[in-house]
């Protein structure tokens, strides 16, 4: 899946996308070179947010980084899938009253870290979203009920 | 004796992140089929998604002409990460890997059907389409997350 002959998704499908998985992958770029995590993260009200230890993710954040989210699905079987990418800056939250807002909202992360209890944001500033085109041999119906689950697909599924 | 199943609540926080070594890594690499290539563009962090393949100690991949990850190409050379995971987020285990290295293209016509000869068909790309690149790993780690209740 590289970035010519995909489909492009609209906004719209991208935000509803992102809003129906939980796990992603935050990368971010130090002096010597790209860094990735995969984060349990929540889509709420246009952020990416996610919680972290005091490590690279936190020190990027305090900065405000340029960083990248991405998330996908694929269905090795059919060789298809969807990917969204999604730009911004990282912060931290650190306002007590929102944080107070986010304890239930923000997932806890898979391992129960001691220190991942800061609260972090990637604020949305570019969405973009790529699938792969359907094949011949992939069922009508496919995209809608295994990957996407939405209606993204009517158009090249319609009978 | 079995011990009791935990309640749901306690077993959500109990998931040991275990580090794999190399050779686990790599096991999970050969098998991934599809990884997020990782590199910095302009300044910024940017993941692409490609189909994977393992060659001796690099990670292969193939890119269209003309995509923008393709046009890394004039920086051959350019630090880069391909990560691959396989994370459950109802059962809240997996494994990801994380593997470091630098792009370079595969110019060599030899080498390249080589590759298009060994490796599996790219989902997207036809028999002899696109450019191959390929990063030499450095650097491997990896994590399992292990319930072990289970």
């Amino acid at each position: 899946m590289d970035d010519t002959t995909l489909v492009t998704l609209d906004v719209d499908t991208c935000v509803r996308l992102l809003g129906e998985h939980d796990v992603g992958r935050i990368a971010l770029s130090d002096p010597h070179g790209p860094l990735v995590f995969p984060v349990n993260y929540v889509w709420h009200g246009g952020q990416v947010l996610f919680r972290s230890d005091l490590g690279t993710k936190l020190a990027a954040a305090e900065a405000a980084h340029p960083a990248s989210f991405q998330v996908d699905h694929v269905a090795r079987r059919q060789r298809v899938g969807w990917s969204v990418l999604v730009r911004g800056r990282l912060s931290e939250v650190v306002d007590p009253a929102e944080l107070d807002q986010l304890e239930d909202v923000v997932p806890m992360p898979f391992t129960r870290g001691a220190g991942k209890r800061h609260v972090v944001r990637l604020s949305a500033a570019e969405i973009t979203g790529r699938r792969i085109p359907l094949s011949d041999d992939v069922p009508a119906g496919f995209y809608r009920e295994v990957v996407f689950d939405s209606r993204v697909l009517d158009d090249e599924e319609a009978p | 004796m079995t011990a009791p199943p935990p309640s749901p609540d306690a077993s959500r926080h109990r998931h040991r992140l275990v580090e794999m070594d190399a050779p686990a890594c790599w096991d999970h690499l050969r098998e991934a089929e599809v990884g997020r290539v990782v590199r910095v563009a302009d300044g910024a962090p940017t993941l692409a998604v490609v189909n994977i393949a393992v060659d001796e100690d690099a990670i292969v991949f193939r890119s269209r002409r003309g995509s923008r990850l393709a046009a890394a190409l004039a920086h051959p050379g350019v630090p880069a990460i391909v990560e691959a995971d396989g994370l459950d987020a109802q059962t809240r285990t997996g494994w990801s890997v994380v593997a470091h290295g630098t792009l370079v293209p595969v110019l060599d016509e030899v080498q390249a059907s080589h590759l298009h000869r060994s490796h599996p068909a790219s989902w997207l790309l036809g028999d002899h389409e696109g450019v191959w690149l390929r990063m030499t790993v450095t650097e491997v780690t990896g994590r399992q997350l292990v319930d072990p209740t289970t």
